[in-house]
């Protein structure tokens, strides 16, 4: 090998190193768990085939809690989204106060979700939370918030929502101020009503930034946890038991790592396929 | 001058072998692994008494509850010899027995200074003891005591009231579940009403539980031990079927639900600290279990929401029990807390010994710390309860520590089979569906714990899971 191929090859092996260390080996790894009956506290983990992926195929707790991510996922997008682009297109206007207001709308995503976990106990508490508090004053009647298998799912998705639309409004808001300036002015010239310019030229221009955004949301709401845990733990019932409280209490509760695996696994190849059918989506219609 | 050197070299023998004598372990280092954070603090506050005392260097290894488990038996299973004793709840011991050695022995050979027996019974028999042998000192005597207004149910109004309408003495304290029951509808009123002959400001409930998933279950377990009296079991012992959806399991969970009908709005999702300040700091429901928690802090408890509130007193009594064939069962739930063991692996177990003795054995250093409230840990032993120090010195702690004395005679503890928490977690998960409507009935939720139950029993096996249920008893 020549000094000059060598030269790239040995720059890029420290990091190649370690991605196999670090992600690949795991992942191989899991992989072959998944196919064993891995307690950690029986000592013996014998090959046992597709038995971790029927029983999790065929546990109803399971279905539910794919259920329940789905509901997550949804329902968070459908409100971040439009908040945050709403909040983005606000902030890329100039107007007096913006260097106070911007700042002040990304303290949320600051906190850590453990923390904002114990908030929402406090803020969405039955008896003397602020929240019901302000409906009573309203002459509005307080809900039952998390401790309700009707309510708690929704209490989850506003704390969340409250959470990371700051993350959605600050990568989308980057988009719009980086966008150019020459088919603005055009559209302007031509006349182009302020609906118009947003939807022809705004939203095409802006595609990639929202698939990117709604990627990454979507890849950390299929992982929330811990939130979760503090609020309702999965509960009441297996009112908002998702995949990843699910796969923790498989996992490092009841130590099956086989079955566990196996759910991080489903999980791993559900989350290839949707991004990759959303981005051909995307792709297409920028074609 | 020869005889004073002879002398006084006789003297430095003296006094260095006197001072090996004292410092039996000098130069040995003994690692702890404990729970970090408040479990900590008296590791490291007894340290340097423990070098000066025995010679022992102790080194504690602080490990976050929510991975000791695996952290501790992925070290002890592999045999690293990495701890000389450990900390850990004492629901873990069907897993952690290979690596562990009894204390028997030690206690024999120390002439018993550690005083075995000064242990309160439920925790002896629970959390120590494991087929038939100590392997366990206990640090934290957690356990379930009923608390309750004791100045609500001492007002003469409100006991005329109650015997006018269910017939018998208003209960002080309340001993059964069912009584329980007409105490909660009794004394469940809107604001606006009056209370012990004062208008309420705020709605007053007869009763809480802490039923936020994940912890649930004890609460179901309060009833479900009384309700299958006089013989409770989780399990056949002789053939490990599941006892958890019998008839009467199945009544000791539709009372769990009658009680909600008593209990604040949200109780679903409650967890420690809303029970706590829902009945501790506003004053607002009439009976709950909790841990020892307010039995220690009586003090805080706050006046009744009336206008004009008696002094607030609370009353303690062991949780409730039933009446069957006239003949009373009552029984307290053990918290499978701490305890500490010395590991298989240690190269100095006497050191380790001797380390437990001064820490946990009878006497001021125990007390202490179980008197301080840095700790965390609650009394467990009877020269704590009934140390002439603490009474002294915390006036009215005497009910309390009277209760808890009373409470341990009749322990019964948790599940400490391999799976335990899987066991109790499938029961929780059903409970709480049953209690948030997602389940009709009672003896269909049961009847899937049962079955659950039954698929972690295959998975271990059924008869290695048996012997581990009878260690439980011995």
């Amino acid at each position: 090998m020549t000094r000059r191929r060598r030269g790239p090859i040995l720059l890029v092996l420290p990091t190649m190193v370690i991605l196999v260390l670090v992600v690949i080996f795991p992942m191989i790894y899991s992989l072959t768990v998944s196919f064993r009956f891995y307690d950690l506290r029986v000592p013996r983990h014998p090959f046992v085939g597709f038995e971790n992926y029927i029983r999790l195929f065929t546990d109803p707790r399971f279905h539910n809690a794919l259920r329940v991510t789905g509901l997550l996922l949804l329902g968070e997008l459908a409100l971040q989204f439009p908040i945050g682009f709403g909040l983005a297109l606000l902030l890329a206007r100039k107007f007096w106060g913006k260097k106070v207001v911007q700042p002040i709308l990304l303290i949320p995503m600051m906190i850590t979700p453990v923390v904002v976990g114990y908030m929402g106990r406090l803020l969405f508490e039955t008896r003397s939370g602020p929240i019901n508090y302000f409906l009573n004053l309203m002459g509005l009647p307080g809900a039952l918030w998390h401790t309700s298998a009707n309510t708690a799912l929704l209490t989850v998705i506003l704390l969340d929502t409250w959470q990371w639309t700051p993350f959605m409004m600050g990568v989308l808001l980057a988009g719009l101020v980086s966008l150019p300036p020459e088919p603005y002015e055009s559209a302007k010239v031509d006349g182009a009503s302020s609906l118009q310019i947003f939807w022809y030229l705004t939203l095409p221009l802006l595609k990639p930034v929202i698939a990117l955004v709604i990627i990454m949301r979507s890849l950390a709401i299929l992982q929330t946890f811990d939130i979760i845990y503090v609020l309702t733990m999965g509960g009441p019932g297996t009112a908002t038991e998702t995949i990843g409280i699910y796969t923790y209490l498989i996992g490092f509760r009841y130590w099956d790592i086989g079955q566990a695996s196996s759910a991080a696994w489903v999980l791993a190849i559900m989350l290839s396929i949707g991004v990759t059918i959303f981005l051909r989506m995307m792709g297409r219609e920028r074609r | 001058m020869k005889k004073w050197l002879v002398l006084g070299l006789g003297l430095l023998f003296v006094g260095i072998t006197g001072l090996a004598a004292e410092k039996p372990f000098e130069g040995v280092t003994i690692t702890v692994a404990v729970h970090s954070g408040h479990h900590a603090t008296p590791w490291y506050m007894e340290a340097k008494n423990i070098k000066d005392l025995l010679g022992i260097t102790l080194n504690v290894v602080e490990i976050s509850p929510e991975e000791m488990y695996s952290r501790e038996l992925l070290e002890l299973s592999a045999r690293t010899g990495a701890f000389d004793i450990v900390q850990y709840n004492s629901a873990w011991i069907g897993d952690f027995e290979p690596y562990l050695v009894p204390l028997d022995d030690f206690i024999i050979k120390t002439g018993d200074d550690f005083a075995f027996g000064d242990y309160l019974p439920g925790f002896r028999n629970f959390h120590n003891m494991w087929g038939g042998k100590i392997y366990s000192v206990t640090l934290d005597g957690d356990t379930f005591l009923l608390y309750y207004r004791k100045d609500l149910f001492e007002n003469p109004e409100e006991r005329a009231a109650f015997k006018a309408k269910y017939g018998y003495e208003l209960p002080d304290p309340p001993k059964t579940w069912d009584q329980v029951v007409d105490l909660a509808e009794f004394f469940t009123r809107k604001k606006g009403e009056k209370l012990a002959g004062s208008v309420l400001t705020k709605d007053f409930y007869g009763y809480a539980d802490q039923a936020k998933r994940g912890r649930v279950y004890y609460w179901y377990l309060f009833r479900y031990i009384p309700f299958s009296a006089p013989n409770p079991h989780y399990f056949d012992p002789e053939t490990m079927e599941p006892l958890i959806n019998s008839p009467a399991a199945v009544a000791a969970l539709e009372n769990m639900k009658e009680l909600l009908k008593y209990s604040p709005p949200g109780v679903l999702g409650w967890e420690w600290d809303e029970l706590f300040n829902a009945a501790m700091k506003d004053g607002r429901v009439a009976m709950w279990i909790h841990w020892p928690d307010e039995g220690r802090r009586f003090s805080e408890l706050a006046p009744l929401p009336v206008k004009n509130p008696p002094e607030p007193k609370l009353g303690v009594a062991p949780t409730p029990g039933v009446i069957k064939d006239g003949v009373y069962y009552q029984y307290t739930l053990v918290d499978s807390a701490w305890v500490a063991s010395i590991c298989a692996d240690s190269k100095h177990k006497d050191a380790a010994w001797a380390v437990l003795n001064y820490m946990f054995g009878a006497g001021a250093v125990s007390l202490k710390w179980v008197m301080s409230p840095e700790s965390g840990w609650d009394p467990n032993r009877y020269s704590h309860v009934n140390s002439p120090l603490w009474r002294a010195k915390v006036p009215g702690i005497d009910k309390f520590l009277d209760t808890e004395v009373q409470a341990m005679q009749h322990g019964f503890p948790c599940l400490k089979i391999p799976g335990a928490f899987e066991y109790m977690d499938k029961l929780d998960l059903y409970i709480s569906k049953y209690l948030a409507g997602e389940i009709a009935t009672a003896q269909e939720a049961l009847d899937k714990v049962a079955a659950e139950w039954n698929k972690i029993t295959e998975r271990f096996g059924r008869e290695s899971q048996k012997e581990f249920y009878a260690k439980l008893w011995q």
